[in-house]
C-alpha cells in the first residue's frame, strides 16, 4: 500500500520535473566558441553566456537552458551540430 | 583580422598553403563522416564518436532512440557546414558575414576530431607540452601544428563574428 502510494508520489514528481540541457566540459573546445554557440543558440547576452561557460569550464559543466523532453531533445542536437558535448536528464541537478 | 571587408562581403586572407590544407583535411573529414553515416555508433572510431556524442548521460536506450531519429541529421548538418566552407576556401571568393557561421563549425568540428586523435587533455596547456617523443615522431608534431593552427583560425572567425 505505502509502496504504491511512494510510486504514484514519484510519477508525479517525474512529470513536473522539466528536463534540463547541460554542456560538459570539453578539452578542446575554445572557450571564445563556446560562449559564441551559447549567444547565438539561446539569445543570451555575452555577459550570461561568458558565465555559463565559465561554470562549463571551472566546474565541468552547466545547465544551458530547460523545459519539455521534446524542446531540450532540439537543443541538445543544436549544441551537437556545433560540437559541444551537451546531454539532458530530468532536472534533478 | 583575417577577414578583409571588400566590395560585397568580406574575404578570408589566409595564405593559399593553408587554404590547401585545411581544404585536404576538411575532404578528408567529410569523407569519414559520410561513412559514419550509415555506421552503427559502436563501430565508429573514438575521434568519430566525439561528433556524434550522446545525449543521455546515463540511458542507453534512450540514447539508442535519441541516435536513430538524428543521427543522419547530425551527419548531413556537419557535410553540408564542410561543403559550405571548402567553397569559401577558394582563393578570392568573397562572402557574406552570416556565412562564417559555417566556416567555424565546420573548422571546429575538424579541431574536434584532430584534437581527439592527439588527445587533448586540456585547452590551451597541452599544446606546450611537447614530448621528446613527439619531437621523434613528425606525423604527431605536424598534427599538432595543425590543430594550433585550427584553434587560431577558429578563434579569429570568432571574434570576426562578435565585431
Amino acid at each position: 500500500m505505502s509502496t504504491t502510494t511512494d510510486i504514484e508520489r514519484d510519477t508525479t514528481r517525474d512529470v513536473d520535473r522539466p528536463w534540463v540541457v547541460i554542456v560538459w566540459n570539453d578539452p578542446i573546445n575554445l572557450m571564445t566558441y563556446v560562449t559564441w554557440v551559447f549567444q547565438k543558440l539561446f539569445g543570451y547576452s555575452l555577459e550570461k553566456a561568458t558565465e555559463l561557460m565559465l561554470d562549463v569550464h571551472e566546474k565541468g559543466r552547466a545547465v544551458v537552458s530547460n523545459g519539455t523532453r521534446e524542446r531540450a531533445e532540439v537543443d541538445v542536437q543544436r549544441l551537437h551540430e556545433h560540437g559541444l558535448w551537451a546531454t539532458m536528464q530530468r532536472d534533478d541537478v | 583580422m583575417i577577414f578583409e571587408p571588400v566590395d560585397g562581403g568580406l574575404r578570408l586572407t589566409i595564405d593559399d598553403n593553408a587554404r590547401e590544407v585545411v581544404t585536404h583535411l576538411l575532404g578528408e573529414l567529410r569523407g569519414e563522416i559520410t561513412s559514419a553515416k550509415h555506421a552503427g555508433h559502436a563501430d565508429l572510431a573514438p575521434h568519430m564518436k566525439r561528433l556524434f556524442p550522446a545525449a543521455y548521460h546515463d540511458d542507453e536506450k534512450r540514447n539508442d532512440e535519441y541516435r536513430r531519429l538524428t543521427h543522419n541529421d547530425l551527419a548531413d548538418a556537419h557535410v553540408r557546414a564542410i561543403d559550405d566552407t571548402v567553397t569559401m576556401l577558394a582563393p578570392g571568393r568573397v562572402f557574406h558575414p552570416g556565412e562564417i557561421e559555417r566556416f567555424v563549425r565546420a573548422i571546429n568540428a575538424l579541431r574536434l576530431v584532430l584534437g581527439t586523435v592527439l588527445d587533448v587533455s586540456e585547452d590551451g596547456e597541452d599544446e606546450a607540452e611537447t614530448t621528446e617523443d613527439d619531437k621523434g615522431d613528425d606525423h604527431t608534431a605536424l598534427q599538432r601544428q595543425i590543430y594550433d593552427y585550427l584553434g587560431w583560425l577558429l578563434h579569429a572567425s570568432v571574434e570576426q563574428l562578435n565585431t
